[in-house]
């Protein structure tokens, strides 16, 4: 029951938002469209959807090609950003609703029985004789999100159901998708701009930029196996840096060579080309406070250091650009110290710097085989 | 340093006691007087309000403007609204609908009382010679009901569009989400009124509501031009009434009284209105 969508095409007036989209989506994955708002998630989502039509291209559904079928026939389930739930009718009725107007027909009991299900499953079955108006944003948004499972539908489509709550809501509805979707039999898109939500919740991930998929894989290699630069620098939290270095090898060894002049050594990383500028990508995770200047270190200047618990985000100035790392332990150091960092060669990307493709990838990043991989030789 | 903050409300207290309270109190002193020409004033207590409330000239264009004003209301406000919901949306057509509809709104009361007045003259308006082909003598100056009707349509056509504008803005800022949501759910055009457009609106009804029931309480240039207030008294309403006892009867004292009761009619049929709009649509889903 997964959706496949072929060449999918669609302006607004002279913008292209969607430019010749091709996607393969897995049945039963959370699969997360991710891109920075504005890009387009949105449309995609109607159109996969069935709310809007596409200026050309198709989507099929299990095989399918639902062109002409109006998405009142398809099985498809859709929660918003704004919290839509009926003004006028309770909580109660606003769950039946979806049942009660539906082909089939549901016997009264039945219709409660789901009713109070799906309460209990999303935790609102204490307010179901309250009017929308009256229940708080994370439970409005629960209502919705009952509203659109209890059709017990084969795709359910969100579009960035978590943007309008506060931290903790967020956080407890994160968790309740994970619960939910692991157990249900639905295909679930998910539209969000932001990547820590799309890599603790999705199974697959597929990023959009310029109206283009420019890559859609599973989380795990979407994360270690960024093949595009954009989708480097926007999965991951705090993002990956990324460095411009040109590559050289003499008598010394391998290295790549910063603007400053600074040698970073390029370890066992292949395929690179002498004297060519590449961007160099390295994630703040993999910087190590070191103490040594010692070979493959660079001296970031110190902005401010962001402290939750115990683990520090260290906010840096390099070269003109902001660059992120993270430590496991509290780092107490003055603004405008310049603090050394060691870094794996092992753990670098590598980028072209005109197409912003993956060049090379550290050997101590996990690989993940995939046959249309363009670093495999 | 406390009180600085009525400092800043002076000036506008200042203007509303002066436009609106003094000539109030002003003109509930005068309800407690008999002012006749060339005598002195002097006091009669509550013997203003009684003769009125008893007066059939009262009571009459009491009965004639509830009966105006209900009649403004259920047809001006489902059709202000059917006609916001047929409009378009958006495109290059939105902006003709609105100045078209902008248009009555801006030509003032006396100015369509005379437009009507030359639409149903006898001899060169429109609308008798347009009810001869069909063989019905309209007159608006003998038959009681062609002036009623006459001077309800002219309401309709001079003050519906308002009801449009309002209702328009309202669904407009409605989310284009809970007809995408309906749509889903399968509901009908109906349901999706019903359920959608009706309780998103509830505000903005209550707001058009008020402002049709408080205007068509007021109504006085334009039949006042159209009719003069006949045949007879039959179009006669309270606004009519009131100018009538203050100014053309000399009667300061029973014009002032009037007012007053005119005053509290309007507020009592608003608050009541409001009440009952309020209250209205609140959990009510039984009936699907």
């Amino acid at each position: 029951m997964g959706i496949r969508v072929e060449n999918l095409h669609k302006s607004f007036g002279t913008e292209k938002v969607l430019d010749g989209i091709n996607l393969e989506i897995p049945d039963r994955s959370f699969f997360s469209v991710v891109a920075p708002t504005g890009a387009g998630k949105t449309t995609l989502l109607r159109i996969l959807a069935g709310i809007e039509p596409a200026d050309a291209g198709t989507v099929y559904y299990d095989g399918q090609d639902m062109t002409d079928v109006a998405v009142q026939t398809r099985s498809v389930g859709m929660v918003y950003q704004k919290f839509i739930n009926y003004p006028s009718l309770t909580v109660r009725e606003n769950l039946a609703s979806p049942l009660q107007v539906s082909d089939q027909n549901h016997s009264q009991e039945e219709i409660e029985r789901r009713v109070q299900e799906t309460a209990e499953m999303l935790q609102i079955d204490h307010i179901l004789d309250n009017l929308p108006e009256e229940v708080s944003g994370g439970e409005a948004q629960r209502t919705a999100i009952s509203r659109a499972l209890i059709k017990e539908p084969d795709y359910l489509f969100m579009d960035e159901p978590l943007a309008n709550l506060d931290y903790k809501l967020r956080e407890g509805l994160r968790s309740d998708f994970e619960r939910l979707f692991s157990e249900q039999d639905t295909t679930v898109v998910y539209a969000t701009p932001q990547a820590g939500d799309a890599l603790a919740m999705s199974t697959h991930i597929g990023f959009l930029h310029d109206g283009n998929i420019i890559q859609a894989a599973p989380r795990d290699e979407m994360y270690f196996r960024p093949r595009h630069l954009p989708v480097a620098e926007f999965l991951g939290e705090p993002p990956m840096n990324v460095l411009p270095a040109t590559f050289n090898e003499d008598n010394t060894g391998r290295y790549f060579e910063l603007d400053d002049g600074t040698h970073l050594e390029a370890g066992s990383l292949s395929a690179l080309s002498p004297g060519t500028e590449y961007l160099l990508g390295f994630r703040p995770q993999d910087m190590t406070l070191t103490e040594n200047g010692a070979g493959t270190t660079i001296h970031p200047e110190l902005s401010f250091v962001e402290t939750v618990g115990s683990t520090s985000t260290l906010h840096m100035h390099f070269q003109g650009k902001e660059i992120y790392a993270l430590n496991e332990d509290p780092v107490h150091r003055k603004t405008g110290s310049a603090i050394p960092f060691a870094l794996d060669p092992e753990k670098f990307y590598v980028y072209d710097s005109e197409s912003g493709d993956l060049v090379a990838a550290g050997e101590q990043i996990p690989s993940f085989s995939q046959q249309h991989s363009p670093f495999d030789g | 340093m406390k009180q600085r903050p009525w400092l800043f409300l002076l000036p506008a207290l200042l203007l509303v006691s002066l436009s609106a309270f003094i000539p109030l109190i002003t003109v509930i002193n005068y309800s407690q007087l008999t002012i006749l020409p060339g005598t002195e004033p002097y006091f009669a207590g509550l013997e203003n309000f009684v003769a009125i409330l008893e007066d059939e000239a009262f009571q009459g264009a009491l009965g004639r403007q509830i009966l105006f004003s209900f009649l403004v209301l259920i047809t001006e406000i489902p059709l202000g609204l059917g006609l916001a919901i047929c409009m378009p949306k958006e495109g290059p057509w939105v902006g003709v609908c609105l100045v078209l509809l902008g248009i009555p709104l801006l030509i003032p009361w006396n100015v369509v009382g005379i437009i009507w007045r030359v639409f149903t003259r006898s001899d060169i308006g429109v609308l008798p010679a347009f009810f001869d082909w069909f063989g019905y003598s309209y007159s608006i100056s003998s038959s009681t009901f062609d002036a009623w009707w006459t001077v309800l349509v002219m309401d309709i056509w001079h003050w519906t569009p308002l009801v449009v504008l309002i209702c328009y803005a309202g669904i407009q800022a409605i989310p284009k989400e809970y007809y995408m949501a309906a749509k889903i759910d399968r509901a009908s055009p109906w349901k999706t009124f019903r359920y959608v457009t009706l309780p998103n609106l509830r505000g903005v009804l209550i707001i058009a509501v008020l402002l049709r029931l408080m205007d068509s309480f007021k109504i006085y240039a334009e039949p006042f031009v159209l009719t003069g207030g006949g045949p007879g008294s039959s179009t006669t309403f309270l606004s009519t009434y009131t100018s009538r006892m203050a100014i053309g009867g000399f009667e300061m004292g029973r014009g002032a009284a009037t007012s007053l009761i005119y005053f509290f009619i309007v507020i009592l049929f608003s608050f009541v209105i409001y009440i009952v709009m309020l209250n209205l649509g609140q959990g009510a889903g039984g009936d699907q």
